[in-house]
């Protein structure tokens, strides 16, 4: 795979989801270390919150429905925002970043850059899915248990 | 004996290599990964057939391969224009510069020969069949490619060489290559009683 990508040092990815097209889980880490159920529970509200998000926005883009929807900016809950990413087999990525609001025009700049990055990398992780998915041992609609899965996502979005 | 058909055979093996991309060349192709697809299913209908038998699933796969394999051996000799093997060291390389290269498309390569020459290695680098596939830790008795196994005993025993072949490792299990060994067993003489 060529220009395997990789968030910058800047960006901090909290957590990654992976639903189906019923918005059934079938993926969902943490990144980070030592996280209090208190923070578990407010992600996984975000992660929720954002489902619908992403059901109110496909439901309007009947435009285009054979296209990947990179949905960009879903949801924001304190310094927490959501980004998105869906195909027309209704497979629903979302990412957590931390992005505390910008202190300067610099790094305001640097956040807008980003979100390009951002595009990329939920692309990149949807061709990850789809490999996972391409096993013949796996089960669509059940959990993905794969380690190599789990490696790749470590490796395009945690950092440490 | 080892030492002496390395040196007959390197000059053979280049040939036999561009003869193998020259049938690949000219055979029809598919998708790759609806044959990878479709292999996948199979194996996973064979198991939940058998209710996990690895050692019946593995033995399945060796018969489906060994009816391939007497079929697939005539096609083989109609579009390659590989030469007819003189001996059972000449397989070898044609199974896995030709043969292979022609049905798989990928070449293998040929190790660990026996010193009375009866039995070789084939290692494959890359394996098409394991495309997007992870073996859970229920299955590892799986030999999930074992469908080669049947194939080439099935297209040796047609050109009269009576085989083994099994897998020794699979980079699917974890192993650092994907090893197929081949033992002669017997050479097979036309037998005329049949004719009657």
């Amino acid at each position: 795979e060529t220009g395997r990508l990789q968030l910058g040092s800047d960006s901090m990815a909290v957590c990654f989801a992976v639903c189906g097209k019923w918005n059934n889980p079938l993926y969902f880490k943490f990144f980070q270390k030592d996280i209090t159920a208190e923070e578990r529970m407010r992600l996984q509200f975000l992660v929720h919150s954002s489902l619908d998000i992403i059901e109110e926005r496909i439901n309007v883009a009947v435009k285009a429905p054979y296209s990947d929807l990179y949905l960009a900016h879903l949801l924001s809950l304190e310094d927490y925002k959501a980004y998105g990413y869906t195909c027309n087999t209704r497979l629903k990525l979302i990412v957590v970043f931390h992005l505390p609001p910008p202190t300067d025009p610099q790094q305001a700049q640097m956040n807008t850059k980003n979100e390009l990055l951002y595009k990329r990398v939920l692309a990149g992780l949807h061709d990850d899915v789809v490999q996972a998915i391409g096993n013949p041992f796996y089960t669509p609609g059940t959990a993905i248990t794969s380690k190599r899965f789990d490696e790749k996502v470590d490796a395009v979005l945690c950092r440490q | 004996q080892p030492e002496f058909f390395s040196v007959r055979t390197m000059a053979q093996t280049k040939t036999l290599i561009r003869q193998g991309d020259r049938a690949f060349e000219k055979v029809d192709k598919i998708n790759a990964e609806l044959f990878t697809m479709s292999y996948g299913a199979l194996v996973t209908q064979l198991l939940k057939d058998s209710n996990g038998d690895c050692d019946a699933v593995n033995q399945q796969l060796d018969s489906i391969g060994y009816k391939i394999g007497v079929r697939l051996i005539d096609e083989f000799i109609a579009k390659s224009s590989a030469p007819a093997c003189r001996n059972f060291t000449d397989t070898a390389e044609v199974i896995a510069k030709v043969g292979f290269r022609m049905f798989l498309g990928v070449t293998a390569t040929v190790q660990g020969w026996q010193e009375d020459g009866r039995q070789y290695s084939l290692i494959l680098d890359e394996n098409p069949l394991n495309q997007f596939v992870e073996l859970p830790e229920k299955y590892k008795g799986l030999w999930y490619s074992n469908v080669l196994v049947g194939v080439v005993k099935g297209a040796l025993e047609q050109v009269m060489f009576k085989v083994d072949c099994k897998f020794e490792r699979d980079a699917l299990r974890g192993d650092d290559s994907t090893e197929l060994k081949v033992t002669l067993q017997e050479v097979l003489r036309e037998n005329m009683e049949n004719f009657d």
